[in-house]
């Protein structure tokens, strides 16, 4: 052979996944100023948006967990091309934790799967937005001791899968969250500094920058894809890094 | 990559080439890719390849200072070792010598070592005995006279770009070493040509042999080196080939030829 670019290499190479959880309040709250209807449009904007990079289209898997007067798993780990945007409506309480551990039973199932059949994949990214407190969990001293336990059972879990390497965990707050409890969700950042993991400070979100919002995660996943750190992107183009973390 | 004989009669002869991602070239960024070869005196050879981790702000000076280092200290060292050179402790000494030249080179910067993370190997030859020093993923495949073989693995980890890097603090415990004599020819890359050229079952890879084949008859024919690093450059940009997105690099040794006008000096 004259010419190596004719040599043969392996057909349909083994593509690395890139598994992400959105993890979506659908709470009562969501109505207000239009919030549930933004959420929709960046969505079927993101998925749109991810379609035109084929990088993305043939790595990313998304499964979505919503969360409101119940929590649904919206959909399972799915390719770009056959997820179908569900469409929230806004209703009922914030059941957070329960949420949360849907979506981190959700990650582990998919890391087996993916072992099982020899797939290779970057580490899952669990990916929150909320606009409020939880209702079932709680980090106020006082609250009932049930949702103080819960609080903490989460928060463990967390600081386990971020420190453990499991997931990269991104809290998002929409106006009128309350971002020192989403602060207090996280890893502590001596924490993470000591084991040269990306310190995690949740994102404020600025009014109205939901389209900004998913462009910061569209890019964050391609940065996973390409071997870089999830979440060290700035995100001055839709709010605040919230808290110290530096 | 220095050979001032450019031509491949004499072995062992090299070629490569690395070339950046599609959408770092789209960005006019570097590839964070490096590598070096050089024939040294006396039989010997010495091929550094590195891969900067995309996370890290000098991973590409790394990756370049790592493989100088190694290729420069390999030459000094064989120059000046008048006995027969224990290949394996050589390759562990470069191996040091790498991981220094970065620590150097971060007091120099004024930041951290892990700034300039990479991964490593050096495949260091006599004749036709290889000695494969390897921290990280990528890989070494040879020609044997009895087939392919897969001289080094990729470092197993459970995540896709998860390695240990050379700035590890314990990167001795990572550092994996294999000898295997009676090579004819080998191909070491990172793993942005991983996927394309090796068959993975059960976490383990071997040689897709329809690749390696043919690419070891074209080496064993070559008889320009600068027609060879250009072939492979074309060969790592030909579309629907290797995966454009991550940088990939590939270098070539020949080590032996069954027959004419080849030799060691």
């Amino acid at each position: 052979m004259a010419d190596l670019r004719e040599v043969e290499t392996i057909k349909n190479p083994e593509v690395q996944k890139v598994p992400a959880v959105l993890v979506l309040d659908r709470s009562a709250s969501m109505s207000d100023r239009g919030k549930i209807n933004q959420l929709n449009n960046a969505l079927s904007h993101f998925k749109e948006d991810c379609m035109q990079d084929q990088r993305l289209v043939e790595s990313v898997e998304i499964a979505i967990v919503s969360f409101g007067e119940d929590v649904k798993k919206e959909q399972s780990f799915i390719s770009l091309e056959d997820l179908t945007v569900p469409l929230l409506l806004a209703g009922g309480d914030t059941p957070m934790a329960e949420a949360l551990t849907m979506a981190m039973d959700l990650v582990e199932e998919r890391k087996k799967a993916y072992k099982d059949n020899d797939v290779s994949y970057f580490r899952p990214i669990i990916f929150l937005i909320t606009d409020g407190l939880p209702t079932d969990m709680s980090n106020k001293p006082d609250a009932c001791e049930e949702l103080k336990r819960e609080f903490n059972r989460i928060k463990e879990e967390i600081r386990t899968g971020v420190l453990g390497c499991h997931f990269y965990f991104q809290p998002v707050g929409v106006e009128p969250a309350d971002m020192d409890f989403l602060k207090e969700l996280c890893p502590r950042a001596e924490e993470l500094k000591e084991r040269k993991i990306p310190v995690i400070r949740p994102i404020k979100l600025d009014e109205g920058k939901w389209i900004e919002l998913f462009d910061f995660l569209r890019n964050s996943m391609l940065d996973v894809r390409e071997g870089r750190n999830f979440g060290e992107r700035s995100t001055e183009e839709l709010g605040q890094r919230y808290g110290d973390g530096d | 990559m220095l050979q001032s004989d450019k031509s491949a009669k004499r072995l062992p002869y090299y070629f490569g080439a690395a070339i950046a991602s599609k959408y770092k070239e789209r960005l006019n960024r570097i590839c964070e890719d490096a590598y070096r070869y050089k024939r040294l005196i006396k039989g010997y050879g010495i091929v550094a390849v590195a891969d900067g981790l995309g996370s890290c702000l000098h991973s590409a000076l790394g990756a370049k200072t790592a493989v100088y280092e190694i290729v420069e200290s390999a030459d000094s060292l064989i120059r000046n070792i008048q006995e027969k050179v224990d290949l394996i402790n050589t390759v562990k000494t470069l191996m040091r010598n790498g991981r220094n030249a970065l620590k150097c080179k971060a007091e120099e910067l004024g930041c951290d070592i892990n700034d300039l993370a990479c991964t490593a190997i050096i495949v260091l030859s006599h004749k036709d005995n290889l000695v494969v020093g390897h921290i990280g993923d990528g890989a070494v495949v040879a020609r044997l006279s009895k087939g392919l073989e897969i001289v080094s693995q990729p470092g197993k980890s459970e995540y896709a770009n998860l390695v240990v890097p050379l700035t590890s603090p314990d990167w001795e415990n990572y550092l994996r070493i294999n000898h295997v004599p009676k090579v004819e020819c080998f191909a070491v890359f990172t793993d942005g040509c991983q996927n394309a050229v090796l068959k993975r079952l059960k976490g383990t890879f071997s040689p897709y042999p329809p690749f390696f084949n043919e690419l070891f008859d074209y080496a064993l024919r070559l008889k320009s080196i600068r027609k060879g690093n250009r072939d492979i450059r074309d060969m790592l940009k030909a579309p629907g080939k290797f995966d454009r997105f991550d940088d990939s690099t590939m270098v070539v040794g020949v080590l032996k030829k069954i027959s004419n006008n080849t030799h060691y000096k």
